[in-house]
């Protein structure tokens, strides 16, 4: 059984991983959701390696509300990508820097 | 009577709307204000209840306090819910009917916008947190508004994961996430742990806060969406979450370090705010930027040790709640380049109103905001505090800056060569001349709100009224 270091340590990898998603991805908005999605997951990673070390479970409890949330936030998140790629016929990541309102 | 009706109302309220408007469109139309009536008015019951009889706490269910959620009903909380949601119903007031999607929204963001402030248990804070930020995604693109709001998402969505991992910080060097657990042994999270956590915590809740690094949404969002909802975001819903940062810095974080970082913060607010203000071209982009250097006010205020600074921090939120959305709503027919404003003070109502509004802002003597920023100074010279003393130049060379550009806009507006620009219809004013009118009485009764804000920031400020409330 790997130690809470060892899961530590996988939750920031899958963070740095996210946020290098988040700046180097210059193609496709759907994948800066994906990327946003996998930075809440990895911070979930945390919270269960510390409700199972500490023995306490109630921060497994967390875990289910944190995913009910981030749910909702990518499907609010596609939604307006959907209107948007209606609108400007694009998911062009360097199109958003570029456009307007 | 149960502070729980506060959260639930209108979310019942905002998934019955869809329902209801498909059976009976004229019904529909009015259950937002209906809801939002019914709520002032129980919180208003609350407020005298509590007056008599103390604070409350209320375990959701009877489940005790790790797996339950609580509620801690003070009058701090109150005040701010009840700043929200008569905000939000003034706003209501002439707006077009029939935009379902958008009161539903309205509705929600109301919800976890009093459930913020409510809330005794800091996960529970990050649900209601992400209730205001979704509804908030959803409103800021209601206009069309999609790249904006998609960039907005992403900001926010990055501040949600920060702060969310700042949480999972504190969980995991103390094991619970109470509010009132935590505050009795607040010396555990003194060390860097801790303080990383607040730092997180700081940076995630400071996107609808508009602190420092994380604002830069501000000023497109607010300039896209439409006036309404740039007045309730950031009138309204910025107090919120400066609210919690406050409860977080009285409970847990008394300490020097945590008070410090957050006056860095909401000095360099102001600062950037401010010129950023002045350099701004656009009416509704001025405001947006002015909007962030107030609200970097209340953050200095907030950060001075005890209830003075509290009052202060109160009182400079309670002015910008009502002037900020106020000003916006004139923004309706005026929100171009500054140089369209030219012959606009051809319509007197609005000249006087925008004249009214933009001294209070500034703080010229007989309106509050004056006596806002009065007690900020007082505060922070109280403090014995070399740091906080030097704030004092701040906030001066602040009011000095808007000055400079509030009065650069009138003169503008009187400025009569190019054909005068057209007047914005009366249905936008009048959100805008109950808010004056607000404010005037205000004025008129500064000596009873300054007490009982006094009341009210006292018993903020003592924490072991709230770790009286220990839920076992």
């Amino acid at each position: 059984m790997p130690g809470l270091h060892e899961f530590l340590i996988l939750a920031a990898i899958l963070f740095c991983l996210s946020i290098t998603g988040i700046f180097l991805n210059r193609k496709n908005l759907i994948i800066l959701l994906m990327c946003i999605e996998l930075m809440l997951l990895s911070v979930n990673m945390n919270f269960i390696a510390f409700s199972y070390f500490n023995a306490d479970i109630v921060g497994q409890v967390f875990v289910f509300f944190i995913l009910t949330v981030a749910a909702a936030e990518s499907a609010i998140g596609l939604a307006i990508v959907v209107v948007l790629f209606r609108n400007k016929n694009t998911i062009n990541v360097n199109d958003l820097d570029t456009l307007k309102g | 009577m149960n502070a729980i009706w506060l959260v639930i109302l209108p979310i019942l309220g905002a998934f019955l709307l869809p329902l209801v408007y498909r059976q009976n469109t004229r019904v529909g139309t009015w259950i937002g204000p209906f809801i939002l009536g019914l709520s002032l008015i129980l919180a208003f019951g609350l407020w005298g209840d509590i007056a008599a009889n103390g604070v409350q706490t209320i375990l959701m269910g009877g489940f005790p306090a790790p797996v339950g959620i609580v509620f801690y009903v003070d009058h701090l909380a109150l005040l701010f819910v009840i700043m929200l949601v008569l905000g939000t119903l003034v706003l209501w007031l002439g707006k077009e009917k029939g935009n379902i999607q958008e009161e539903t929204l309205l509705l929600l963001i109301v919800a976890g916008g009093s459930g913020l402030v409510l809330s005794g248990d800091l996960f529970n804070i990050y649900v209601f947190y992400e209730i205001v930020a979704v509804a908030s995604y959803g409103l800021a693109a209601s206009r069309g508004s999609y790249a904006a709001s998609l960039r907005f998402l992403i900001l926010g969505a990055l501040g949600s994961s920060l702060l969310l991992l700042g949480i999972a910080l504190i969980y995991a060097i103390t094991g619970t996430l109470n509010l009132a657990h935590l505050a009795t042994h607040p010396e555990i999270l003194q060390g860097t742990v801790g303080l990383t956590a607040f730092a997180l915590i700081l940076i995630g809740l400071g996107v609808k806060a508009e602190l420092f690094p994380v604002n830069t949404w501000v000023p497109e969002v607010y300039t896209t969406a439409s006036a309404r909802i740039s007045a309730l975001l950031g009138g309204l819903i910025s107090k919120m979450a400066l609210l919690v940062i406050l409860r977080l810095l009285v409970l847990l974080y008394d300490t020097s370090a945590a008070h410090l970082l957050l006056l860095t913060l909401g000095v360099l607010g102001v600062i950037t705010g401010e010129l950023a203000a002045m350099r701004a071209t656009h009416l509704r982009q001025v405001l947006a930027y002015s909007s962030i250097g107030q609200l970097g006010l209340v953050a200095i205020a907030f950060s001075i040790p005890g209830p003075a600074g509290i009052i202060a921090g109160i009182a400079l939120a309670l002015h910008h709640a009502l002037v900020k959305p106020a000003l916006f709503m004139l923004t309706k027919a005026w929100g171009k380049q500054l140089s369209h404003l030219a012959g606009a003070s051809q319509s007197l109502l609005t000249t006087i109103l925008f004249l009214v509004l933009a001294l209070s802002l500034i703080g010229i003597p007989p309106l509050p905001g004056f006596w806002a920023k009065f007690l900020l100074l007082k505060g922070a010279l109280a403090t014995n505090i070399a740091a906080y003393q030097m704030v004092i130049t701040v906030v001066l060379i602040a009011t000095v800056i808007e000055t400079i550009y509030f009065m650069r806009i009138v003169r503008v507006m009187f400025n009569t060569k190019p054909p005068p620009i057209k007047a914005p219809a009366l249905q936008e004013l009048v959100p805008a001349l109950v808010f004056v009118t607000l404010l005037f009485i205000s004025v008129l009764n500064l000596g009873t709100i300054g007490k009982s804000l006094e009341i009210v920031a006292t018993s903020a400020a003592d924490k072991s009224i709230y770790m009286n409330f220990l839920p076992l």
